[in-house]
């Protein structure tokens, strides 16, 4: 049973995850009033965004009540204490329904827990429920047809991106503080930009994939979402690091606290002009210019610059994505294909086409690619800043082509902006950056090199003390 | 029809001979209008989409990618990302 809540309470679901994690711990709000605020709005705005797949109103609330009451005794149990969240419904939980938003998995009860979900939960997260996605994350418009589109919350004829789609609008409705998502070409990224949050696609191997759905293992990281890059920051702290679940998280360099990262006084940006600048937008190429004034305010070299690489990275990416999610579908695909929607189901025959032999070129070209575009372009800049759309969010009837003939041409255009980042393992952190003429979000993704995730927080802190775009609400949920 | 099994590592097509001798494409075979691929059943007519859109990217990719130099390193991708982790920022 959840309390009445006082309107006064739900204002604190504004806040930033970072400020309510600081009040929660000097008691000067409970953790059961947060939870139940959250509910509420759940309760009230969900019906027009459709992010959440399952709701665990009890579940949540005796967690709240848990934390209140360790905390009444002096223990806080880590950075997260009490503070609500809730994740795309394909992180693992021993004995919890996991759909992975896909009619297939309804109804199936994974044995273990995500390394991931394990972290947040030894640091006192509360979970919410689970929330909506692209079907196994294949998709990065956020349409689902077994479980309902997910709505955008700045408009909800228009799309919310995915495949985190769920995680991006739940946050930017002020439904939870922050939640994870994947990112195996556009999932965390994407999303964020077309809700106008911040989110995290760290560099692959900085944090585990262990209780993960997988979609490509090769391309796959997983990444948090939350309004502001500090609240995006907090939650990595917590779930980075080595697991002996995930090996490739072995040898990874420790995670720093961006506060703590000895920046360079004057980095060295640089903005496309190349790849990303065709068939850009002209209000997307305003909002990129913007954002290059801003950091240069900050003091910062910025400088256009080409990309050699890039492109090619493209073309690598259904040569690895393909056959390692068709492998992994197989078996389905074999005995129920049926229960696939059309579109992800023709997505997934596509990597059946592909020849053994291309397949391991493109992986065996990935590493040689990698250290080209180390060598040509990150020692000219220390960070790429490029947009995550080059086109304004579009409405769910303008690009929802299901499995026609345009379904190719069009979710190749959206993910190009994105997925060569992950063929190339790079982190990209993204942050909003404004707006289109249609009152959609604009993002872009600060791009560095391998292990620079602190960096990039550490400049995606500094460029929203200086603008308010993290700031500005979906009027729906003002 | 004379029948002839065109193979891939994971895909496998029935092409035919025409009367001109011609290899036939089974997509183009009036009563072919399913085909099997590693087990999965797909309809021809996505399929034609599929290897359209599979063909003109593996000719990208080709033209991007002259030559793969051979690499003794099993992984030499995670060879490049641990090494730029243990390199200072100052190496280039």
């Amino acid at each position: 049973m959840i309390a009445e809540v006082d309107p006064t309470e739900l204002l604190l679901l504004d806040l930033s995850l970072v400020e309510i994690a600081r009040r929660l711990r000097t008691g000067e709000v409970t953790s059961i009033a947060l939870t139940a605020a959250s509910l509420q709005r759940i309760k009230s705005v969900d019906a027009t965004i459709n992010s959440f797949i399952h709701v665990d109103a009890e579940g949540a609330m005796a967690q709240a009540e848990a934390a209140d009451r360790a905390r009444e005794t002096g223990v806080l149990l880590g950075l997260l204490h009490g503070v609500p969240l809730a994740h795309k419904d394909m992180f693992y939980r021993a004995g919890v329904e996991c759909t992975c938003g896909s009619a297939i998995r309804r109804g199936w009860r994974p044995d273990m827990t995500a390394t991931v979900l394990q972290r947040l939960d030894q640091a006192g997260a509360i979970t919410l429920g689970r929330l909506n996605m692209s079907e196994f994350a294949v998709g990065p418009i956020g349409l689902n047809a077994h479980y309902g589109h997910t709505r955008n919350p700045w408009n909800p004829k228009h799309v919310s991106g995915g495949s985190s789609s769920g995680p991006a609008a739940a946050v930017a409705a002020g439904l939870c503080y922050g939640a994870l998502g994947s990112d195996t070409g556009a999932s965390v990224r994407v999303p964020s930009s077309a809700c106008g949050i911040s989110g995290l696609k760290p560099t692959f191997g900085l944090i585990s994939r262990a209780g993960a759905m997988p979609f490509s293992s090769s391309l796959d990281v997983v990444g948090p979402l939350a309004r502001s890059v500090a609240d995006v920051a907090l939650m990595t702290e917590v779930i980075a690091g080595a697991d002996a679940a995930d090996p490739t998280t072995f040898d990874a360099p420790p995670f720093v606290r961006p506060e703590d990262v000895h920046a360079k006084k004057r980095l060295r940006i640089g903005l496309p002009k190349s790849f990303y600048t065709e068939d850009l937008d002209p209000d997307i190429e305003q909002r990129l210019a913007a954002v290059g004034e801003v950091l240069a305010s900050l003091g910062h070299e910025v400088r256009r610059l080409a990309l050699p690489g890039f492109e090619e990275a493209v073309a690598l990416y259904p040569l690895i994505s393909g056959p390692e999610v068709a492998a992994y579908h197989g078996p389905w695909l074999r005995e129920q294909p049926e229960r696939y929607s059309p579109q992800v189901r023709a997505r997934l025959v596509a990597g059946l086409l592909v020849p053994a032999t291309r397949y391991i070129d493109a992986l065996r070209r990935r590493g040689q690619l990698l250290a080209e575009v180390l060598a040509n372009i990150f020692c000219e800049v220390d960070v790429i800043v490029a947009p995550t759309w080059t086109r304004p969010v579009p409405t769910i009837e303008e690009i929802d082509v299901g499995d026609g003939p345009e379904m190719m041409h069009v979710l190749s255009s959206i993910l190009r902006p994105t997925q060569g980042i992950n063929v190339l393992g790079l982190p990209a952190l993204a942050v909003p950056a404004g707006f289109t003429g249609n009152g959609l979000p604009v993002g872009v993704q600060m791009i560095g090199r391998p292990w620079s995730d602190s960096l990039l927080l550490s400049l995606g802190m500094d460029f929203q003390d200086k603008t308010d775009w993290h700031l500005q609400r979906p009027p729906l949920f003002a | 029809l004379r029948g002839v099994i065109v193979s891939r590592p994971v895909t496998i097509f029935v092409a035919g001979i025409d009367e001109d001798n011609r290899m036939a494409d089974p997509l183009e075979d009036d009563v072919a209008k399913q085909h099997e691929i590693d087990g999965v059943t797909v309809d021809a007519g996505l399929l034609q989409r599929l290897r359209l859109s599979l063909d003109a990217t593996l000719t990208r990719q080709r033209s991007l990618c002259a030559s793969i130099e051979f690499d003794v390193a099993v992984d030499s991708f995670r060879a490049v990302m641990l090494s730029e982790g243990q390199e200072s920022d100052d190496d280039c």
